[in-house]
């Protein structure tokens, strides 16, 4: 398994348990990092979630800025009120053309990351309230990349995870296991 | 999965196609985003969801060609969008008012016209009735849309929240409806016209310039160029208007502008 940029995405419940995630993950992170967590609908220029998740993790975390490209060892945390595309050399950022759909859109950062990367690609599903996700997740191992889930037994809403867990070649993981195995990748790189 | 280098190929065909079709030019905005939203045309078309499959069948003629200017030229608006940033610049214009005289606006990249006409009405709730805004875009379709928005809104509940949630304390409605003719009414103070960031020349100066979530879209060249033209057209001391993401980072024109809001992407022009 070749990783070159890794997604974790899930809707606002999973912020629980994006931060031990991080905080497992190989230093120097050998890859960009991006975290796409559903939130409102408005634009908010600072909402402060950035910081949250850094005293959550221990690890550098910021919003993504139009050109902020994958700064060294910073996880990149998807803002309010645009989709996030993964772009080669950065995140790009662009307006959500449905309104009645959740923002930041998983399915089109897993989408993205899926063109840009191929089977480099590797995304993580988190605890979801809505299926946000799956057809982004079957472009992933489409283009032969790594499609992992948190276990559905273990996600507070677990309506993406269920979806992924039965997709051929996506592994679902337990809590307990997701960061061991997420800090067992600082050699893939 | 298909090369890089091919997947470019595609994409160029395709920009290069809608190009000496229309004259439309996308070949220089990001090519994740052209690539979302091409394998958007893709998939309903049943061509694998794959630009590649959409580059075989586009070509002179295609039909296909005036669906992907719809998709690439998609336009997300509504009326005080992003609240925190209305609320701010009303601010602004509180704290500083632009000086005596006509205030010259430029909403650039205006989309369906949702901007503009928020912007009139907040320079007018600001004491600023003389003012007027120039609202362009490059689509013909949106501004046809832009001149008559203001009696097509299906629902105006949204709009009402931002509305108030950037410091409007009067109803919004009523600009239109107690109107006897909102687009006369606004028609005074509102130009739409057609101008492409990209290609056409600056044509007037101004106070404030509004181009929020437009150069999101450029690659790093386009946008470089699109800034020297809003700093050309800004008059000393003006407002730049950004999204809420996006900087000066990149356009060597920092040091030109003065960062005026904490949090939104209000800069002046001082250089």
């Amino acid at each position: 398994m070749q990783v070159e940029m890794l997604v974790l995405a899930g809707s606002a419940g999973a912020l629980d348990s994006v931060g031990p995630l991080l905080r497992a993950l190989p230093l120097p992170l050998p890859w960009p990092v991006l975290v796409v967590l559903h939130r409102g609908r408005h634009t908010v220029a600072d909402s402060g979630l950035a910081d949250l998740l850094s005293a959550l993790s221990g690890r550098p975390v910021a919003e993504v800025d139009d050109r902020s490209g994958w700064p060294a060892d910073t996880v990149l945390l998807a803002p309010q009120g645009y989709d996030t595309l993964v772009g080669r050399d950065g995140p790009v950022l662009v307006e959500p053309t449905s309104a009645g759909r959740s923002t930041p859109s998983l399915d089109e950062a897993f989408d993205s990351a899926a063109d840009t990367f191929g089977a480099a690609a590797m995304i993580v599903g988190l605890s979801c309230a809505s299926t946000d996700g799956l057809a982004g997740a079957r472009r992933v191992l489409a283009q032969g990349g790594t499609v992992w889930t948190l276990h559905p037994a273990d996600a507070p809403f677990p309506m993406l995870a269920r979806e992924l867990a039965a997709l051929p070649d996506a592994s679902a993981i337990h809590a307990e296991d997701l960061a061991d195995r997420l800090a067992a990748l600082g050699g893939s790189g | 999965m298909a090369g890089r280098a091919e997947v470019q190929r595609a994409v160029d065909h395709i920009t290069g196609t809608v190009l000496a079709e229309t004259g439309y030019d996308f070949s220089e905005y990001q090519v994740p985003f052209l690539l979302r939203r091409l394998e958007s045309v893709a998939g309903r078309h049943g061509l694998g969801d794959s630009v590649l499959g959409l580059a075989g069948a586009v070509h002179a003629g295609s039909p296909l060609v005036a669906e992907i200017i719809e998709a690439l030229g998609l336009a997300v608006t509504g009326m005080f969008r992003d609240p925190g940033f209305w609320a701010a610049l009303r601010r602004q214009l509180r704290e500083r008012p632009p000086p005596q005289g006509p205030i010259r606006c430029w909403v650039a990249g205006c989309a369906t016209g949702q901007e503009a006409y928020s912007l009139s009405i907040l320079l007018q709730e600001s004491g600023l009735e003389d003012h007027l805004v120039y609202a362009t875009d490059i689509s013909e379709p949106s501004l046809t849309a832009a001149r008559t928005c203001c009696r097509t809104v299906a629902d105006w509940g949204p709009a009402e929240e931002s509305y108030r949630m950037s410091g409007g304390t009067g109803d919004l409605r009523s600009y239109f409806a107690d109107a006897a003719d909102p687009a006369e009414t606004f028609g005074r103070r509102i130009l739409f016209a057609r101008h492409n960031l990209a290609t056409d020349a600056v044509f007037n100066s101004f106070h404030l310039v509004l181009c929020r979530n437009v150069m999101i879209y450029f690659n790093n060249d386009l946008r470089l160029r699109a800034h020297q033209k809003l700093y050309r057209s800004l008059l000393p001391d003006g407002l730049l208007c950004l999204g809420s993401r996006e900087s000066l980072w990149g356009t060597e024109l920092a040091t030109c502008y003065r960062r005026e809001d904490s949090a939104e992407r209000i800069y002046r022009k001082v250089l």
